[in-house]
This record gives structure tokens, C-alpha cells and sequence, in this order.
């Protein structure tokens, strides 16, 4: 998607940040969404946060940091939600339980 | 989710490939989403998440807005749109984790109403049962009272281990007679209304004589008396099934024979109702009306 078409052309601009440091964080956030159950409860964000790693571990080896460093963000923010989805399921199947509970109150 | 996935790559991919810098549809949905979440109150329950969200937008408009490269406006808009999501996952997750609270909260005021309901039935089954305790130990203690009034001319009353024991002093009888005089009938057919109110409770009427006259002679007019006196009491509406008599002559005197007042004592008739007592009349007898009842098979006689 995003070397699709790269009709602007030129680097970008420093606010895309540093390679290196964007696929750390990228990586990290990625573990703490696996962490959270990400790995069940978001896998289709896991997979695209993990797919965007690669990606901008590609770019690097070839030495495209700008673009590794732009996927590298894609990769941290699909991490990201990755963790926060997966937190909001856990967080509805709390509440459903809690639901039942309730329902289930005098009828034993 | 994943339609929006879809949907949002291809319009990228067109505004990417148009003959200028296009504004991403990413970005526009993200701008979208987070109004929406805005005007849900999500700035209080992700706060965070928000501010990131609102930051990321920003830097996509003033990317686009400055006609940058456009293959970094697409992907920093897609940023922009992932930080949104996350904000509204944050804000759902609050959400949800409130409903929660609120249910946990119902389940705990539902469960102590619940206890209360069934505290007050329990309560109020106590209640009930305590004044019947108190009705039926108030009518007891009532035919006691009426019995002792009765009896107190020509009984005495005492409790023993087989239970209560009246006995009728020998005024009931002329002498060497097994015939209730007809003076002393009515006490009796009184004393055996107030009998009716142990129905559960075996009565045992027994006879004795002082140690003058002859044995055999003792015993068959205590045997007589005792009868009579059995006879009588079924006459006043005692259930013939629970109640016996015998006679034991001059057996178990009570007082010396060889004074006018020691032999008057063990001329005698006595009326046991078996497992009753002065106290606790109403849960007492029946538990004690059996052991009672054995205790005399077993010893023969008192």
C-alpha cells in the first residue's frame, strides 16, 4: 500500500522519525499487545503490526530508513490498537459474565 | 474491522495515484472517527489515547495541507486512523468496564435484598412458631393450674422420674369399698378433662392400701379401687387405649404404718401420666413418655 504509489516523490519529512528507535518501540508494543492476548483476541491488527515490522526491517537492510522508519510507525500503531482491542474484548467478556452473574441471582 | 481495512487501502491507493496530492480517505475517517468519539464523552474515559489520536491527526492534515510526499501522507494518515481506533477501543473497553461496575453493583444490592427477603421470612417464621410455643405453654401451664385447684382438696401433686403423679387420697372411698363415692365422682370427671390435655402421654392409674387386713385381701381391693378409679376417668372422656390400672396392696407406702395419718397416706390412689412434668409440659412429655414407659416394664412396678 504505501509503495504502491509514491507519487510525491523525495525524502520525507524528519517528522517520520528515526528508523532504528521506531522499529524498537514498534517491537515493544508489539509484545505487550501479544502480552494483553492480542495473539486470540486482535490477531488480524497482530498480524498487520507483525507484517509492518518485516517491512520496515526490509527497508533498513536496503537502506530505505525513511520508509522503514514510516512503517515502523505503522507497525507500533497496529500494535498499539492491537492491545487496546484486545483489552476491550476481555472487557465485554467481563461484562457479560458479570451479566449472567446477575441474572443468575435467586435462581439457585 | 476488517471491511474498513479494505476500504481504507483502496481509496488511499486512488488518492496516491491522482495527479496531485490527494487527502486520504484514512485520514478523513480518522478525522470522522474521533468527532463522533468526541461527541460520545470518549476525551473523559481515554483521555491518553485521545490526545495521542487528536496529535496524529494533526500532523496527517498539516502533512497534506502542505503538500508533502504523498506516499508519507498516506502512511502517516494511516497512523492517524490506527491511533483513533485505538482511542475508541480504549474508550469501549471504559465502557464496558462501567457495565460492569454497574452490573457487579446490582448483583450485590440484588443478592442482599435477597438475604434480606429471606432473613425477614425467617424472622417472621420464628415469630410465628415462638408465640405458638408461647399459646400452647400458656395452655399448659393453664390445665396445670386447673388441675392442681382441682386435686388440692383430696390429691397431692409431685414430679417424678416416670412423671407427674396425682394422688388421690383414700377420702374417694368408704372404707373396705371400691366404689367412688358419688361426692368425689364429678372431681374426678374434672380431673380427667384436664387429663385430656396430654393425649400423648400414657396414664397409669395404681392402688395401695395401709398394711392393715390381709394381703391378698389389700391387694384386690387396691386392684378394685384402681380400676374403679380407671373406670371413671375413661367415663370422663380419657381414651380407654392410654390408660391402665393395678393394684399393689399394701406395696411402696409412703408413710409409716403404725400412725392413724401414716396409714391414711398410703391408702391411696395414685394417677401417673407418664413423661409429663410441671415445666416444659409441651416439648418435655413426649421425648420423656417413652423411657418413662420402659422404665417401668423393666422395674415391674414403682
Amino acid at each position: 500500500m504505501m509503495t504502491a504509489c509514491a507519487s510525491g516523490g523525495g525524502s520525507f519529512p524528519p517528522t517520520v522519525g528515526d528508523a532504528p528507535s521506531n522499529v524498537t518501540r514498534a517491537k515493544d508494543l508489539i509484545a505487550a499487545a501479544t502480552q494483553a492476548g492480542a495473539d486470540s483476541l486482535s490477531r488480524e491488527a497482530l498480524a498487520s503490526a507483525r507484517a509492518h515490522l518485516a517491512e520496515a526491517d526490509s527497508l533498513t537492510k536496503v537502506k530505505k530508513l525513511d520508509r522503514a522508519a514510516l512503517a515502523a510507525r505503522l507497525a507500533a500503531a497496529d500494535a498499539a490498537f492491537a492491545q487496546a482491542d484486545s483489552q476491550r474484548a476481555l472487557a465485554e467478556r467481563a461484562k457479560a459474565a458479570e451479566a449472567a452473574r446477575l441474572a443468575n441471582v435467586g435462581s439457585n | 474491522m476488517r471491511s474498513r481495512f479494505a476500504l481504507t487501502g483502496a481509496l488511499v491507493v486512488l488518492g496516491a495515484c491522482g495527479a496531485s496530492i490527494q487527502k486520504p480517505e484514512s485520514l478523513t475517517q480518522a478525522q470522522s472517527l474521533y468527532q463522533t468519539l468526541q461527541s460520545q464523552g470518549a476525551d473523559r474515559r481515554a483521555e491518553g489515547d485521545m490526545i495521542r489520536a487528536k496529535g496524529a491527526i494533526d500532523t496527517a492534515q498539516s502533512a497534506f495541507s502542505q503538500a508533502q510526499n504523498q506516499e508519507y501522507v498516506n502512511g502517516i494518515a494511516a497512523v492517524a486512523l490506527r491511533m483513533t481506533q485505538t482511542a475508541e477501543a480504549s474508550n469501549s473497553r471504559a465502557l464496558a468496564q462501567r457495565s460492569t461496575d454497574s452490573l457487579h453493583d446490582a448483583r450485590l444490592a440484588k443478592q442482599l435484598a435477597l438475604a434480606q427477603a429471606q432473613g425477614a421470612a425467617a424472622q417472621a417464621r420464628a415469630d410465628s412458631l415462638h408465640k405458638v410455643a408461647e399459646a400452647a405453654n400458656a395452655q399448659l401451664g393453664q390445665a396445670m393450674q386447673q388441675l392442681q385447684s382441682l386435686v388440692s382438696e383430696m390429691t397431692n401433686i409431685k414430679e417424678t422420674a416416670r412423671g407427674l403423679v396425682l394422688s388421690l387420697s383414700d377420702i374417694l372411698f368408704d372404707v373396705g369399698q371400691a366404689t367412688i363415692k358419688p361426692s368425689a365422682q364429678n372431681n374426678i370427671r374434672q380431673i380427667a378433662s384436664v387429663l385430656k390435655q396430654y393425649p400423648s402421654h400414657h396414664i397409669s392409674v395404681e392402688g395401695y392400701t395401709d398394711a392393715t387386713g390381709g394381703d391378698a385381701y389389700n391387694l384386690k381391693l387396691s386392684e378394685a379401687r384402681a380400676g374403679a378409679v380407671r373406670a371413671a376417668l375413661v367415663g370422663g372422656g380419657i381414651d380407654s387405649t392410654i390408660i391402665s390400672s393395678h393394684g399393689f396392696g399394701k406395696d411402696n407406702p409412703v408413710a409409716a404404718n403404725t400412725t392413724p395419718d401414716g396409714r391414711a397416706a398410703n391408702r391411696r390412689v395414685e394417677v401417673i401420666i407418664e413423661g409429663a412434668g410441671l415445666k416444659d409440659q409441651a416439648t418435655a412429655a413426649p421425648a420423656a413418655a417413652a423411657p418413662a414407659a420402659a422404665a417401668k416394664d423393666s422395674a415391674g412396678k414403682p
